[in-house]
Formats: structure tokens, sequence, C-alpha cells
């Protein structure tokens, strides 16, 4: 269902064995550590993924791993998971940006729904990096012209706009369409959309 | 540093001046002091008014004899006037003369003497008790006079002197003067005696001399001459006093009475507020002892009730970890039949039950915990220094017990924060006594454990440290594990505690070994506008 990995950090071994058994059955890849430490250690080499954190584990807390995670630029959506229905801790953990906040024990749907969720978060975050990373490719006359594709402007009301001939306009979109690598109208809008530089 | 609530009632004032009245012997000393000081003012008083009246009564007798010398002049003057124009003796002269014996009863004989050898007494009248004059004496006595001069006599008879006037080279005329005859009967007042002197001795004495008592204090007295050229004659009155006339008897005797009264009655109110005084610190004290009883009942309360909570929230962490498992493999098992075509068959269905199973037993536990949710206190804007300063008069009785000092750091400024203060107290108490029985485990003298607080940018902070042996590196990382303990008899929840109270008031606790040594526990608790902050962010 999804390609993104799961990164399971909880200090229990059952707890591990047992999610890595349920998705393993739903076709999720999932990587499991005990150790936050270690998973800390580890994380910038890893491919960017979807993590679930145990809130409550020794030395460390799930919230304040996450923390630290975001901080070595591992910014990835965030699932915690907790014994307590601590709405303190809840609270705390969406301030602190995290997608999603579970009560053990979770129930199969729930965790599915989230880890779809979270995917979705990841896979949007990935598109918006890769648009941003194509339009940013684009000169500025170009952006204008991509932009006004975007809103399903005609060649010629955006020479009109532009006090450019059609033809001029239309080898802008021959341009665009090479570095974007579509010709799809809806993908431009799309990529206008979602590429914009913020 | 605040010095932590003294349980000594405190010494009831009085007022120093007073205090001295406590004694007996100085009480007695006090009084006799004050008896003496009002006899010596009444002895004063009574003496300056004694003087007064003397002096008084001695002016009144001076004018009055003065007076009298006077007209003895007078009558020589108009006397030797008649005695000129009659050469001589003749009835005029008698007739004056008589006329005067008989108005001025002190002047007893009046004599006209020729002078000179040969001469006599021309004419004589004479009253009771006077005596002619010797004309020889007469003549001795105005010898070196002038005419119309007149001149004092001294006379052998108690009281008597004459008067003498030269009319001219041959007569003269003599005055004989019965002294006592000056003062009248009524000008002398009982208490005195009057002595009228010359240059040639004592002339007379009125007045009996009053048989001087043993204590007599002294005598007042009154001097002063009587204004008459002729007749230099010198007064003098005299007053004994007795001591018991300087300081009456029975005002001293009733001054000592009731200032004797007043100074017991002070002394017994004095006595009185003291012990008032000391019955209300006894009671300030004991009031003292039963709040902080209360407190520690209310403190020990809370730790029941908390470490129940905290119990079964341990109870429900532990727990759902292995339901967690149980729940997600028996789901995964379902899912594992069903891709081997078992989906309804009997594993299946066991499998099924123990997905059901496992989900009623999450929702005992999320009852359990929204049970023991509910127990939590009400969080308040409190300053942080009560709570600190309180809970440590509290331990510092046990602590003392048990030889371990107990210092305590709080800064002047309110350090204000939203919390429970029970609860709050409740973490700073287990902290301290954990504190305390690390450092009795090393069994050193010099035990130590040191609180403070401190108000820092983010919010306020607590420390409890000590000197003991500090925490094995191996059981830092579990330390708020909950049912974990470093303590063979510990149940592994105070310190699991400490940290779900502090985190219900957004805060954070940590523990570390301190520079020298033993363990350091560090609670931060937000400042009060974090928090709200925080919430709105939420909302």
């Amino acid at each position: 269902m999804t390609s993104a990995p799961v990164y399971l950090v909880d200090d229990d071994e059952a707890v591990r064995s047992a999610f890595s058994l349920l998705l393993g059955t739903y076709g999720i890849s999932i990587e499991t550590f005990g150790d936050p430490a270690a998973f800390l250690a580890r994380a910038p080499k890893l491919k960017p993924g979807v993590l679930v954190l145990d809130l409550r584990m020794p030395a460390i807390t799930g919230l304040q791993l996450h923390e630290r995670l975001a901080a070595i630029g591992c910014d990835w959506p965030t699932i915690i998971c907790t014994g307590h229905g601590d709405v303190h801790a809840c609270r705390r953990a969406f301030k602190a940006g995290v997608v999603d906040f579970l009560t053990k024990p979770i129930d199969e749907q729930v965790l599915v729904e989230a880890l779809q969720q979270a995917c979705a978060a990841l896979d949007m975050r990935a598109e918006r990096a890769e648009a941003a990373h194509l339009v940013a490719q684009l000169t500025e006359r170009e952006r204008e012209v991509l932009d006004m594709v975007g809103r399903g402007w005609s060649t010629r009301e955006i020479a009109e706009s532009l006090h450019l001939s059609p033809r001029t306009v239309d080898t802008h979109r021959a341009n665009i369409a090479q570095k974007l690598g579509t010709t799809s109208v809806a993908e431009f809008a799309r990529l206008a959309l979602i590429g914009k530089a913020p | 540093m605040i010095a932590a609530p003294s349980f000594e009632p405190a010494s009831p004032r009085m007022p120093r001046r007073l205090a001295f009245l406590r004694s007996s012997a100085a009480l007695a000393g006090g009084w006799l002091l004050l008896v003496a000081a009002f006899g010596l003012y009444a002895a004063e008083t009574h003496r300056r008014a004694l003087e007064q009246e003397v002096s008084e009564s001695g002016r009144a007798l001076q004018r009055a004899i003065s007076q009298r010398v006077a007209q003895h002049d007078a009558h020589l003057t108009s006397l030797s006037a008649l005695g000129l124009a009659q050469a001589q003796p003749s009835a005029d002269f008698d007739l004056v003369a008589r006329s005067i014996l008989r108005f001025y009863p002190r002047i007893v004989a009046i004599d006209l003497v020729r002078l000179g050898p040969g001469g006599g007494v021309v004419s004589s009248a004479r009253a009771a008790g006077g005596t002619t004059a010797d004309p020889a004496a007469v003549s001795a006595a105005v010898k070196n006079l002038a005419a119309g001069r007149a001149v004092y006599g001294a006379d052998a008879r108690p009281g008597h002197y004459r008067l003498m006037k030269r009319m001219n080279d041959t007569m003269a005329v003599s005055l004989d003067i019965d002294g006592r005859g000056l003062v009248e009967e009524d000008e002398l007042p009982g208490w005195a005696r009057l002595d009228l002197s010359s240059a040639e001795g004592p002339l007379l004495e009125i007045g009996a001399r009053q048989a001087v008592p043993p204590f007599a204090a002294r005598t007042v007295e009154f001097a002063a001459p009587i204004a008459s050229e002729t007749q230099p004659l010198r007064l003098s009155l005299h007053r004994t006093v007795t001591l018991s006339q300087l300081v009456p008897p029975l005002p001293l005797a009733l001054f000592a009475a009731l200032s004797l009264a007043a100074l017991v009655l002070v002394r017994s109110l004095l006595a009185h507020r003291r012990e008032a005084a000391l019955a209300r610190a006894a009671a300030e004290a004991a009031s003292r002892r039963e709040a902080l009883r209360q407190h520690e009942t209310k403190l020990a309360h809370a730790l029941r009730v908390n470490s129940m909570g905290e119990m079964a929230s341990g109870i429900a962490h532990e727990l759902t970890q292995p339901l967690t498992a149980l729940l997600s493999q028996s789901q995964a098992g379902r899912r594992i039949a069903a891709t081997g075509g078992l989906a309804g068959s009997p594993v299946d269905e066991v499998l099924a039950a123990n997905v059901l199973q496992a989900k009623r037993a999450a929702d005992i536990l999320v009852r359990l915990r929204a049970y023991v949710g509910k127990s939590a206190g009400e969080a308040g804007m409190h300053d942080l220094r009560t709570s600190v300063s309180d809970i440590a008069a509290l331990s510092r009785i046990d602590l003392g017990r048990r030889g371990i000092a107990l210092d305590l750091d709080l800064p002047e400024a309110p350090v204000a924060a939203r919390v429970d203060p029970v609860e709050i107290e409740q973490v700073i108490h287990n902290l301290i006594r954990n504190a305390a029985d690390a450092v009795e485990e090393t069994g050193r003298g010099d035990g130590r454990v040191v609180v403070t607080l401190t108000r820092a940018a983010e919010g306020a902070v607590i420390t409890v440290g000590d000197n003991g042996a500090g925490i094995p590196p191996d059981i830092l990382p579990r330390l708020f594990e909950p049912f974990f303990s470093g303590k063979p008899e510990g149940m592994g929840l105070g310190l699991s505690l400490c940290e779900s109270i502090v985190e219900r008031f957004d805060g954070g606790i940590s523990a570390e070994n301190g520079p020298s040594g033993g363990a350091l526990f560090t609670v931060r608790l937000p400042a009060a506008g974090a928090i709200d902050e925080a919430k709105e962010a939420v909302q």
C-alpha cells in the first residue's frame, strides 16, 4: 500500500514483534528499535519514513526523541503511542507537530489508518519538494506563464496580459513542458500550486 | 534564607523597667526608697512652712517692739520739755509722768535728775516694781552726751533697762522700763521662745525653753535688730521642731501603706500579664503544632490517594504493553489465517475471541485511568516559596531526629506557578525523604539536604540535593519508572508519582549526580504566563 518505511521505537520487545507481525501482513515495511539513542544515531542514514514512537521510555520520552530527530533534519511524520491516555502529553504532542496520538492497545484499523495518513503526509511532503525543485528550474517569465496556465488562461489571454506575441508564449510553454517533464495542463496547475516557493 | 517556624513559646514581653518587681527583695528595697523619698520631701516642705511661719511672726514682733520703743523716745522728748520749762519740781511734770505710768505699764518709773556733785532726784514717779534712779549712775551715763541725746542703760533687775536723756548741763530724765511689757501676751505664739538682748547682754527671755527630745530635728530661728537708735536691742525668735512635726507619722504611714499596696498590685498585674503571655505563646505553639499536624495528615492522605492512583496507573502501564502485543498479534494472526484460507475456522474464531478479550481488558484500563485522572487536585496560582518552606518545616522535624541538616534557600520575591500546592508539596516531600534516606545510608555524621527555589526565565526551578553516595549510573535511566525501586523495601512509586504530578502541571523532573557526588533532583515548573500561551496554542 505504501513504499515509505515505518520506524517503530518502543522499549517493549513483545510490542515490537507484534507490530512487526501485524504490519507485515499489510505489506508495510517496518523496522523496529528498542533503544531510542541507537535509533537517533542511525536515523540520518535512513530513508525518510513514518515514525511510531512510544511516549514512555527510559531515559528519553517519545516526544523528546521526536524533537531531537527534527533537530537533526529527520522531521518525518510522527505518531506517538502511549499507555497513558494523558491529556497533557497529548496536548504537548500536537503542539510539537506530531500527526497522531494513539492510546495503547491500538486496534489494527486505527493503526493502519494513522499510518496511511502519515504516509500521505510524507508523500505530500516529497511531492512538494519535487515540485518545488522543478519549478525552481524555470525562469521568472516561465513561472509567470506557468501560473497563468494553471489558472486556466488560454495562450492568447496570456499573450495579451504579458504584452507578448502568442508565438512567444507558445515557446515558453514548450520550454516549461520540457523542464517539468509533462505537457498536461492539469499537471501544470498542480505543480504551479504546490511547487510555489513558500 | 528563611528560618523555619520555631515551636518554642515566645518569651512574653514585659516592660524592662518593671521587671525588677519580680524579686521580693527588690520590691521591698524599692518600696523603702519610695517611702524615704516621700519622708524627705515631706520634711523639706514642712521645714519651709515652719521657717516661713517663724519668720513672719518674728517680723510682726519686730514691728510691734520697734513702735513701742519709739514711744519711749517720744515720752522722753515731751518729759524733758516739761522739765526744762520748770526748773523746779512741779505738779505738771508729776501729773504727766503719772499718766504715762498709768497708760504705759511697761514704764515703771520716771525720774527727773539733777546732775553733778550735790545733785539728786528732783522729781520721781513710780509704779509697782519701779525703782528710783541713782543720780550718780545717771550722771555717769549721760556724762558724754550732748543735750537732747538719750542713752540706753542696763539694769541689774532681770528684764529691766533704763533710758536716760540729757536735757541740759544740769538736768536729765530717766525711764525705768520693764522689757516684758514690750511684748503683749497674745502677740507671742505658743511655740515661740523670744529673746531680747542688748550689746551688754541678754535683756529678757519670754516663753518656756522646751525640753529638746532626743530625736529633735533642729531649731528654727529668726533674728533681727529693733529699729531704734536709743535702744539698740536685738530680737530673736526660736522654735524647736521635732521630727514628728517635720515628718507627720500618719501621712507617712498612709503613704507607706498605699505605695506598698500599689507596688504589690503592679507586681501581681505584671505576673498575671506574664502568665497570660506565656499561656498565649503556649497556645500559639500548640495551634502551630496542630496546623502542622493537620498539614501532615492532609499530605499523608494526598500521598495515599496519589500513591493508589500512581499504582493503578503503573499497573495500567505495565498491563498495556502485553495487551498491546496480544491485540496486535491476534489481529495479525487473523490476517495470516485469512490469507491461508482459514477465515471463519476455529483458529480464526479463537483469535477473534482473543481480540475481543484484549479490547475488553483495554476498556477496563481506560476506565481505571479515567478514575485515577479524576483525583488530580485543583491547580491555581500559588507562591512556591510557601509550599517549599511549609514542607521544609514539616520535614525538618523528621530529619532533625535523624541528625540530618536541612538547608533552605528561597528567593526574596514570590515565585508563582499554577499548581496544586498539596501535590507539589508531596513531590518535594518525596524528594527530601529520598535524599534523607540516601544520606542515612552512608552513615555520615554531617548529613545534609539542601532545597533551593529559584526563578528562571522559563519558570520556577526547585532542586533537592544531598551529600549521600549519589545515584548509580545503571539505575539513573530507569529512576522514574513505576515499580522500579533502588530501595529493597521500596514500591518504586515515589519518583514515578513525582513525575506524574510534575507533568500534570506541565513541568518536568530530572535526576543527576551533583558536582560533589550526591544526588541532585531538579523540578521545573513553567511560568504561569507560559502555561496560558500553551493552552491557547492547543485550542
